[in-house]
């Protein structure tokens, strides 16, 4: 098996290169350039360029805005992340034992996460009125200036951040007490060779993911699967079925569909909102009086930039999709099968790169995309937005490939078959539900870009659906209905996601410790 | 009467425009696409502008009148979009890197120096002279010619304003207030005698953008201050600068401006004012005409002031805006180019537009033109308002130093720092800036 394994080597190389490159150029090198870009002073209009050393951290050093904002990213961090763990894991306990609806209760848990944050925005800014919001009206028609008032301004924004970042929270965390990890799975066995050591780490990102999958053996009968690197105890089956009343499960379903409809009104508002006319809009009995309208709708399709925008956002996020599969799953079954050298360092450096924050790539993103004149072009955005759908992709793909029972590979293999047709006629199709999780997850988070493509496009032809919305023009007053209509078309693609495909959504989302 | 305000965040008007725009754009693509380079062709200019918008747009038959006059040459007019920052956006884009597509541009003043710097500009100085810029306001020509080149030729010209209920100042026996003092004295006067709790004071632009930075630097100027020494250094009466800050602040504590002041823009405050429901307005003298329209609530009832200037302080100190033309250093056709510039700020060419399309022109004589002022009775009023105007700092840098200095007087408007802070941090940021770009 020497020769064999010089092939694979081989082909391990050439499986990652692309992949390897393209993560090397769009999230590598910004991440680290930026670094070298903070030691120097650059105007490039004015042909400014020069090293400076440590200057501008000692200008931050002794910058009062900047220690505010330390300051308050520090709050707002702490605040919201404890209030998410709180109640997320509050929600996932009374999923737990969730039996009527539990899609429904999925689709109205994921929500609020898998909508832009622009759309977010908007819709809290709406609820946050001072005299026409939903909030004020509830807490008995007070004119609290939520956004206004200083400092009201930022419990208002960990609310909007608690809102759509809780249910992700709830969904990671579910089931935690039924699922226990088989540490004996951890260790190495003898025989096992370097392959599947690496396996077993990078396969069992969540406990849950690996439940799903045992469940999936179990109705699948893959007779061939020997339950390597699974990492899970066979024996450890669901339980809690058919204890409790009937009836008391019943309106326990029904309370938990409650909360998560209750938790979910943001969003219902809003798309009330789109259907009421301008006039109805100035006080919440009004709006709730007034007979429905496509006014809104009209307005928005035939007068705003929201179709060119549209058209723009499917394009890119369509692109970014299919460019991080075709470069991601060679190298995700490169990573997870074949040797190859450095491996961990490989896998570390891929998280890596998805740990950069996107305003600290965002300059050097820019300066790239500027020196190969891509500015405000679709390819400008797929590219950026690749550097964080590829890592995400090769993570996710890493552990379906690792699903992909080896016996069927070595089958294969007897037959005759080359590693790369093995990978294509019999890998690939076997992890299609996998590729379909991680591409409905890739082009969620491009759908909702926001930072990227609000830098790097320039004229309103090219924005796309957040950037639309988030400069969504008003004359002389803010366009609260046409702006909820938006909002509406800009959630489409999502609603489908969350409610038609949650199961592939769901399965992407806790195979993957995926961050926002 | 968008062109008047296009010295920033110019409002929109009209519904469609966008579309039309866009389609109007690529009408002109497809155009220009479709043609064959061809030697027989005759040489053609592009012009860039802002959107037009208002009655009607003189700017066609002028360029036609240009053809005319230029055989063989044809100019080809293309609008873009009216957002201020979306026009910058669009040359900044173009001008860098990419082919030139047009020849002569319409800039906001604020620019000129910013794309001299950048090399964008054609120097102009070969062909016009410093006395030809002498007719034009002389806030006009200090953006114009920076670092001692002429840049650009001023166009279209804009001023703050003080309006004010005519009608409600003239029931109590007041006459516009000359200071900020006495300003203030009417607005509780007159509240008092009118018992209209929802009567506003004096409304004005404080959200965080560039009125923002026009509105705090004039009430800055009336206090005495200034944003740069003659030695470049930033607020150099630190206390001055300070001082009119804190009044701002003042008016909305005091009930004098509502507190949304602090989230409007021109169009907000000017649709309050025109419902009747303020005393005082600063804005742009575009509002005039829409305050005058059939149907306005306040129609004959607003009268126009310079802005108050302050006890103690300065006298009124407005800030100027407007428009110039520059041309693309880039431009195959530098003559003809420079020709339609100085063509288009000719005084009759001016004229065209003032009378036709309800612009503000740049060339001082205009305003007590006999034709001009059978259309614009107002226009000597305005003349000497604009006589006063201040430009903004002329430098190169003027849109990065703005855009920090927002974010400090927004805080102290709203009153998360002191006006002093809110100083004194603008300071520090600024110096780090300019010492950044020796």
């Amino acid at each position: 098996m020497t020769v064999r394994r010089l092939d694979d080597a081989r082909t391990a190389r050439v499986l990652l290169a692309p992949a390897l490159l393209a993560l090397a150029v769009l999230a590598a090198w910004p991440g680290l350039w930026v670094l070298w870009l903070s030691l120097q002073r650059r105007i490039p209009v004015f042909g400014i360029e020069r090293f400076v050393g440590p200057a501008h951290y000692a200008f931050l050093a002794e910058d009062p805005r900047f220690w505010n904002a330390v300051q308050v990213t520090l709050i707002f961090t702490f605040v919201s992340v404890s209030l998410e763990f709180l109640l997320g894991l509050g929600v996932a306990l009374g999923l737990q034992g969730q039996r009527r609806g539990r899609r429904l209760a999925v689709a109205l848990l994921l929500l609020p996460w898998a909508l832009p944050s622009v759309v977010t925005g908007r819709m809290f800014e709406w609820l946050y009125h001072p005299s026409a919001g939903l909030l004020n009206y509830v807490l008995g028609g007070e004119a609290i200036n939520w956004l206004g008032e200083p400092t009201l301004a930022l419990p208002a924004l960990i609310a909007a951040d608690v809102w759509r970042t809780m249910p992700f929270v709830a969904l990671l965390s579910r089931r935690p007490a039924r699922v226990r990890p088989d540490v004996r799975a951890h260790r190495r066995r003898p025989g096992q060779h370097d392959g599947d050591a690496h396996r077993v780490r990078v396969s069992q990102p969540l406990p849950d993911a690996a439940a799903g999958l045992r469940r999936r053996h179990r109705r699948c009968r893959v007779r061939a699967g020997d339950g390597r690197g699974v990492g899970l105890s066979q024996g450890d089956r669901p339980r809690g079925r058919g204890h409790g009343v009937r009836g008391r499960g019943v309106l326990r379903d029904a309370v938990v569909l409650a909360a998560l409809a209750l938790w979910a009104v943001p969003f219902f508002w809003q798309a009330l909102t789109s259907f009421k006319p301008d006039t109805a809009l100035l006080a919440v009995e009004r709006l709730l009086a007034a007979p429905p309208t496509l006014d809104h709708y009209r307005a928005v399709v035939q007068r705003s930039v929201m179709p060119a925008a549209l058209v723009n956002s499917l394009g890119v996020a369509a692109l970014t999709t299919a460019f991080a599969l075709v470069l991601g799953a060679p190298g995700a079954y490169a990573l997870a099968r074949l040797p190859v050298p450095g491996k961990h360092a490989l896998l570390l450096g891929i998280v890596a790169c998805t740990a950069f924050p996107q305003v600290a790539i965002v300059g050097p993103l820019f300066v790239l995309l500027r020196a190969l004149d891509l500015r405000d072009t679709w390819a400008a955005l797929v590219l950026a937005d690749t550097s964080f759908a590829l890592p995400l992709v090769l993570w996710l793909l890493a552990g379906f490939v690792r699903e992909v029972p080896v016996a069927v590979e070595e089958a294969a293999e007897i037959d005759g078959a080359s590693r790369l047709a093995t990978l294509g006629r019999v890998v690939l199709p076997l992890m299609a539900p996998g590729i379909a999780s991680a591409g409905l997850l890739v082009f969620l988070m491009a759908w909702n870009e926001l930072l990227f493509a609000y830098t790097f496009t320039a004229t309103e032809a090219s924005r796309t659906v957040p950037v639309a919305l988030a400069l969504f023009p008003g004359v002389y007053e803010v366009p609260w209905g046409d702006i909820a209509a938006a909002s509406m078309l800009a959630s489409l693609p999502p609603i489908v996601i969350v409610v038609g495909l949650q199961r592939w959504l769901v399965r992407g989302l806790t195979a993957g410790a995926l961050r926002d | 009467m968008l062109a008047r305000s296009h010295a920033y965040d110019a409002p929109v008007l009209t519904g469609g425009w966008r579309g039309r725009a866009l389609v109007l754009v690529l009408c002109v693509l497809v155009a220009g696409c479709a043609q064959r380079p061809d030697a027989a062709a005759p040489v053609t200019l592009v012009f860039k502008h802002a959107k037009i918008l208002g009655p009607s747009d003189p700017v066609p038959a002028l360029l036609r009148e240009f053809e005319r006059r230029h055989p063989g040459v044809r100019v080809q007019a293309e609008s873009l979009s009216w957002n201020s920052d979306d026009q910058h956006q669009f040359f900044v884009i173009n001008l860098e890197g990419r082919g030139a597509t047009f020849d002569v541009m319409m800039l906001d003043v604020v620019w000129v120096a910013e794309f001299a710097r950048a090399g964008w500009l054609l120097d102009l100085s070969p062909w016009v002279t410093r006395a030809e810029l002498e007719p034009h306001f002389p806030s006009t020509i200090a953006p114009a010619t920076w670092n001692g080149r002429v840049w650009a030729m001023p166009w279209l010209m804009n001023v703050g304003i003080l309006y004010y209920r005519a009608d409600l100042l003239g029931k109590y026996g007041l006459t516009p207030p000359r200071t900020w003092e006495a300003l203030v004295d009417q607005v509780v006067r007159v509240r008092a005698a009118e018992r209209n709790p929802r009567l506003d004071g004096v409304l004005w632009q404080g959200r965080q953008y560039e009125g923002l930075t026009v509105n705090a630097l004039e009430a800055i100027w009336a206090n005495g201050g200034r944003m740069f020494g003659a030695d470049g250094t930033v607020f150099p009466e630190e206390e001055r600068a300070a001082g009119g800050l804190a009044f701002l602040r003042a008016l909305i504590v005091s009930g004098v401006s509502p507190s949304w002041v602090t989230a409007a823009d021109e169009e907000l405050s000017r649709r309050h004012f025109g419902d009747g429901r303020a005393i005082f307005l600063r804005n742009w003298p575009y509002a005039m005409d829409l305050f005058q329209a059939a149907g306005s609530p306040v129609r004959g009832r607003v009268g126009m002031a310079p802005l108050p200037g302050r006890v103690g302080g300065a006298v009124s100190a407005a800030s100027s805006g407007g428009a110039h033309l520059g041309v693309n250093r880039r431009t195959r056709h530098p003559e003809l180019a420079v020709a339609l510039v100085r063509f288009l700020a000719e005084a009759e060419a001016q004229k065209t537009m003032t009378v036709g399309g309800a612009l503000n022109p740049t060339r001082m004589a205009l305003y007590h033109d006999r034709d001009v002022v059978r259309v614009h009775p107002d226009f000597p009023l305005v003349h000497d308002l604009m006589l006063r105007a201040r430009p903004r700092p002329v430098t190169p840098a003027y849109l990065m130093l703005s855009t920090t200095l927002q974010p400090e007087f927004s805080a102290a408007l709203v009153g998360v720092k002191s006006p002093r802070q809110a100083i004194e941090h603008a300071r520090l940021r600024l110096s780090y800036l300019l010492e950044g770009l020796r």
